[in-house]
């Protein structure tokens, strides 16, 4: 099997097949390099029985209780109860942009399945937008171990097409999600500046949780291009036919702008921000994602 | 103005455009794209735009202007009369001392130092613009120094140091006066920048003349001119030059008679570092050639004589040359001399105390003593006796030498012709007396050794009645010409006559040139004697007469009489022997006067005519055009055809000999440093000047303009480079 930590690796999960074993294998080397399992780490606290009822998980069933009364009960915890997460993939057409052979949407995508994966073991109830200018399609949020695979299915069988427009997306979300969540967003958040940082905002106003993995490709990040170019725009913007080099430095002082200028919002308002570069290892993610949870799990 | 020795390279050009055409290969070859971040590149190109496009220019620009740069290095550009000089922008003043001297005609190599100091004006002349002035001063030691006073006018200036203009002489040159006439002119010029060129070949005399060393005036003005421009000495002079002259030619001081045998001595001179060996020597007379010396080696910077004999059969004026063969200073190698033998030597003898009877006068034993025949004879001396007063009358010219006998005093005109016969070549005896009122002699005759004579008499000493006191001369003969033949014998001797009574002369200065002849026992001189012009005057202690001394009546009278006479009388010659710029000065006779005469120069194919002109007493045809050297032929208009050239009767022809100053030709050369030495304060810039083929007469321009290229080059690769590298980022 080699070293699980191995799949941390984009370039290494990119080979695999199904985004199911990587999201798998994902988690499992994160966890492998972790002290402590994160699932016991929680505080889980076992709020109450309740009736078994078809589509349960089997593995939730308190065969005490069933040993006892020869009922089937199923264990309900409060976070499992309390816990709703949900994951807002980019799915437009800038996220199609692949500079080694993975797309910023595919990385995205290993992120979206592994923190699925995750939180779905644990028991928090996961649901999932998938955005381009609006909710391209949405599935409800739901703890039912079942619903992985539909979830799964959901993000390897999208397209990216389409403009960006986080904000109003975030803005909607809101709308959707009543009860206090977790908003994970990944994208590489090439829209609209104002509306985005209105929707975060938005977003805590309602106490959800945020996290922003910005994900950005390599080459977005350093510019590395020497020759003339012809740069043809993604999402309707036009094309530039230039010479990179001359444009490199000031390139990078537009996107770092940008950049700080979402950060410093985020921490503003404490929103956890994390910019991702298509081939950095996965682990980032996971453990911001714990990170935040751990600091979520008793506000 | 610019020009290029590799012109073809200037197809380079066409390289310079290679940087746009890649640049424009280049825009072709593209990558394509998709970008997500596609907003902030359109806002960093946005920003961008403008300074990339002026980055881009820039770098083009530089890649274009450092191919152009070295395409033109690899052309050779060269500059041509001085064009690019003008970057400076600034009004010249140039003055051109140019050394016209007759050591300029050496020759080393192909050219002379003239020639290339030539090409050098030419080039300095040439280099003016619109607005420069200019002037021009010719170094000689005749006159006339300032050529061209400051003018504007640029083609002048190119014309003037044209050979015709600007000609090479054959006189001597003396720097520092030609200096004095630069200053002058510096003094009138105008312009912020001023610049005194001396075109000279570093001649040693012309710079000190005889001496070690400059007279502290020229030192100190040619301190004042460097101060005053922008000092550049061109030397155009061989660096070792070497040459033999002939400097002197001259008889050996004896009568010229016609008939008789003269001896010619001629001095040849070697100014050259090495020994001159196996040098012959030609001997005309005439126009042909007589005799031919080969002498043995002279030593560098020595002398050598050599003599001949001839014999003059005619009267007349003949005319000897002495002559080397050529070396590289041919001006020198001959030398010419007019010589004119004569039949007689007229004396005036001016008795101031006349007697009646026979031997009382004051002159009667000398002229006796002069022409003893009874009259009618033959005689080389022809004395004629006048009174004081006749003497104002006299035509003095006329006569080889004039003898005042006991003469109280005289007019002030007839002292003036007095002084001006003797400058001329005349010759003056005086005898003292009891008339001679001394306080004149000595206040306006003397005149404290400014005057005619070389000294005063003073109080007579000893008693004339008293004829048992006496003195005599001493036996101690001194070595003087006069007094030669009591030398060659002792039979008869100097000492033998009596002097009861002399006059005391006073104020011998022999620093001066004054030569004591013979002296009295006791040391008191008896007979002195001084060169006055080109004349000669003798004072005698003691009278011509027996009035204070028993000489006449000695047997030797006659033949020290005749010695004296015949040393002192006025060489008919002298006048006729010039050095070049001395005006030339042919008496003529009243019957002459009037007429055109015609001055034949050397080297001219037609002869001048010049009037006749009457100045101080003296008719005659002056000549002053005498720059060249050689024989010059005048011919006097009359009708007489008998030449007889000791007189004013009408001769027809003359002759006059100009000869270089013998001095311009040593032309030993003093040194750069050995300059700056002397003259302290005196900054110059030293320069040789060559004769210079077309390119590289602008070297030192065209050294310039390659230089900056190639600096310029090297700051564009270097600045390409560094933006390049910035831009690109």
């Amino acid at each position: 099997m080699g070293d699980p930590r191995q799949y941390l690796d984009p370039k290494i999960l990119s080979k695999l097949e199904s985004l199911d074993l990587k999201a798998r294998l994902i988690v499992e080397g994160f966890i492998s390099g972790l002290h402590k399992s994160p699932f016991h780490g929680f505080s889980v606290e076992f709020a109450q029985h309740r009736e078994y009822a078809p589509g349960d998980d089997l593995r939730r069933i308190d065969w005490k209780v069933y040993a006892r009364s020869d009922r089937h009960y199923i264990k309900e915890y409060e976070e499992e109860t309390n816990l709703v997460a949900y994951v807002l993939l980019d799915v437009s057409e800038s996220m199609r942009y692949a500079s080694r052979g993975l797309s910023k949407l595919e990385y995205g995508s290993y992120i979206a399945a592994s923190l699925i994966y995750l939180m779905l073991n644990q028991r928090d109830s996961v649901g999932l937008a998938l955005f381009d200018e609006s909710v391209r399609r949405f599935i409800a949020d739901s703890s039912n171990p079942g619903h992985r695979a539909e979830l799964m299915d959901a993000l390897e069988n999208t397209q990216p097409a389409g403009k960006t427009e986080l904000g109003q997306v975030l803005h909607h979300m809101v709308g959707q999600v009543r009860r206090r969540g977790m908003l994970i967003v990944i994208s590489d958040l090439l829209t609209n500046a104002e509306r985005l940082l209105t929707g975060l905002k938005h977003a805590r106003h309602r106490r959800h949780e945020v996290i922003v993995f910005h994900v950005l490709d390599e080459d977005e990040l350093t510019f590395p291009f020497e020759q003339l170019t012809l740069f043809r725009g993604m999402e309707g913007y036009p094309q530039l036919f230039a010479e990179p080099r001359s444009l490199r430095e000031q390139y990078l002082k537009e996107l770092e702008g940008f950049v700080a200028r979402v950060r410093d919002e985020c921490v503003a308002h404490r929103i956890d921000y994390q910019q991702m570069s298509t081939s950095a290892p996965l682990d980032v993610a996971l453990s911001s994602y714990l990170a935040t949870r751990m600091g979520t799990t008793r506000t | 103005m610019l020009g290029f020795e590799n012109l073809p390279a200037l197809w380079g050009l066409l390289l310079a455009s290679a940087p746009i055409i890649i640049h424009l290969l280049n825009r072709r070859r593209f990558r394509v794209v998709e970008w997500a971040a596609m907003e902030f590149l359109l806002a960093s190109s946005r920003k961008n735009n403008r300074r990339v496009r002026i980055e881009q220019l820039v770098l083009l620009a530089l890649r274009v202007l450092m191919i152009a740069v070295l395409v033109l290095l690899v052309a050779q550009p060269s500059v041509k009369r001085g064009a690019l000089a003008a970057l400076a922008e600034r009004r010249r003043f140039v003055l051109l001392v140019f050394d016209t001297s007759m050591s300029m005609g050496y020759r080393d190599g192909s050219t002379t130092s003239y020639e290339r100091g030539l090409a050098f004006a030419e080039e300095l002349m040439g280099s003016l613009r619109e607005g420069d002035a200019w002037a021009l001063v010719a170094a000689t030691g005749s006159g006339k120094a300032v050529v061209q006073e400051p003018s504007f006018d640029l083609e002048a200036a190119r014309a003037a140091v044209a050979r015709d203009r600007l000609p090479l002489s054959d006189s001597g040159s003396s720097l520092p006066r030609s200096l004095e006439a630069a200053e002058d002119v510096l003094t009138r010029a105008e312009g912020p920048v001023k610049e005194v060129y001396l075109v000279t070949d570093l001649q040693r005399v012309s710079w000190l003349g005889a001496g070690a060393s400059l007279a502290a005036e020229d030192a100190e003005r040619t301190k004042r001119l460097s101060q005053l421009a922008r000092f550049v000495l061109v030397d155009t002079g061989a660096p070792e030059p070497a040459n033999l002259a002939v400097t002197r030619v001259a008889t050996d001081g004896a009568l010229m008679v016609a008939g008789g045998e003269a001896t010619l001595r001629a001095e040849i001179a070697n100014f050259g570092p090495d020994t001159a060996s196996s040098v012959t020597v030609h001997f005309l007379v005439d126009g042909f050639r007589q005799q031919r010396t080969t002498l043995a080696a002279i030593a560098p910077g020595g002398t050598t004589q050599c003599e001949f004999r001839h014999i003059f059969r005619t009267v007349g004026v003949h005319t000897v040359s002495v002559e080397l063969e050529g070396d590289n200073l041919p001006k020198d190698d001959r030398r010419v001399l007019a010589l004119a033998t004569r039949e007689s030597v007229r004396v005036l003898l001016v008795d101031g105390e006349p007697g009646g009877e026979a031997f009382s006068g004051e002159t009667d034993y000398l002229r006796r003593a002069l022409r003893p025949g009874n009259g009618g004879e033959p005689s080389l001396f022809l004395p004629e006796v006048v009174s004081a007063e006749g003497l104002s009358g006299a035509d003095l010219p006329a006569y080889d030498a004039v003898v005042l006998a006991n003469v109280e005093r005289l007019r002030e005109a007839t002292v003036a012709a007095l002084d001006a016969y003797v400058r001329r070549g005349g010759a003056l005896l005086v005898f003292p007396g009891d008339r001679v009122d001394r306080a004149f002699y000595k206040e306006v005759l003397y005149r404290d050794g400014q005057g005619l004579l070389p000294c005063s008499l003073g109080n007579p000493v000893g008693d004339a009645n008293d004829r048992r006191q006496a003195v005599h001369i001493s036996d101690e003969v001194s070595d003087h010409p006069f007094v030669r033949l009591f030398r060659e014998q002792k039979a008869i001797r100097l000492s033998s006559p009596f002097f009861f009574r002399y006059c005391r002369l006073e104020g011998v200065d022999e620093g001066a040139g004054a030569r004591i002849v013979c002296r009295f026992a006791g040391g008191a001189p008896a007979i002195a004697e001084r060169g006055y012009g080109k004349g000669r005057v003798v004072v005698f202690a003691s009278t011509a007469d027996d009035g204070w001394n028993d000489m006449p009546s000695w047997p030797a009278y006659l033949a020290l009489m005749q010695e004296v006479m015949a040393q002192v009388a006025r060489d008919p010659s002298s006048s006729r022997n010039l050095t070049v710029g001395e005006p030339l000065v042919c008496p003529v006779s009243p019957r002459q006067f009037g007429k055109p005469a015609l001055v034949q120069r050397p080297g001219e194919s037609r002869p001048a005519a010049v009037e006749a002109t009457s100045a101080a007493g003296l008719l005659a045809v002056v000549y002053e055009q005498t720059d060249r050297a050689g024989i010059y032929e005048v011919t006097l208009p009359g009708a007489d055809d008998r030449a007889r050239p000791d007189g004013p009767e009408e001769r027809r022809q003359d002759f006059f000999a100009v000869n270089v100053p013998a001095q311009e030709s040593d032309i030993r050369r003093i040194t750069e440093p050995e300059l700056r030495r002397l003259l302290p304060g005196f900054e110059f810039d030293y320069q040789r000047g060559g004769v210079r083929t077309q390119g590289s007469s602008s070297a030192s321009e065209s050294g310039q303009l390659w230089r900056s290229l190639a600096y310029m080059l090297l700051a564009l690769v270097v600045l390409e480079s560094i933006l390049a590298q910035r831009f690109g980022r």
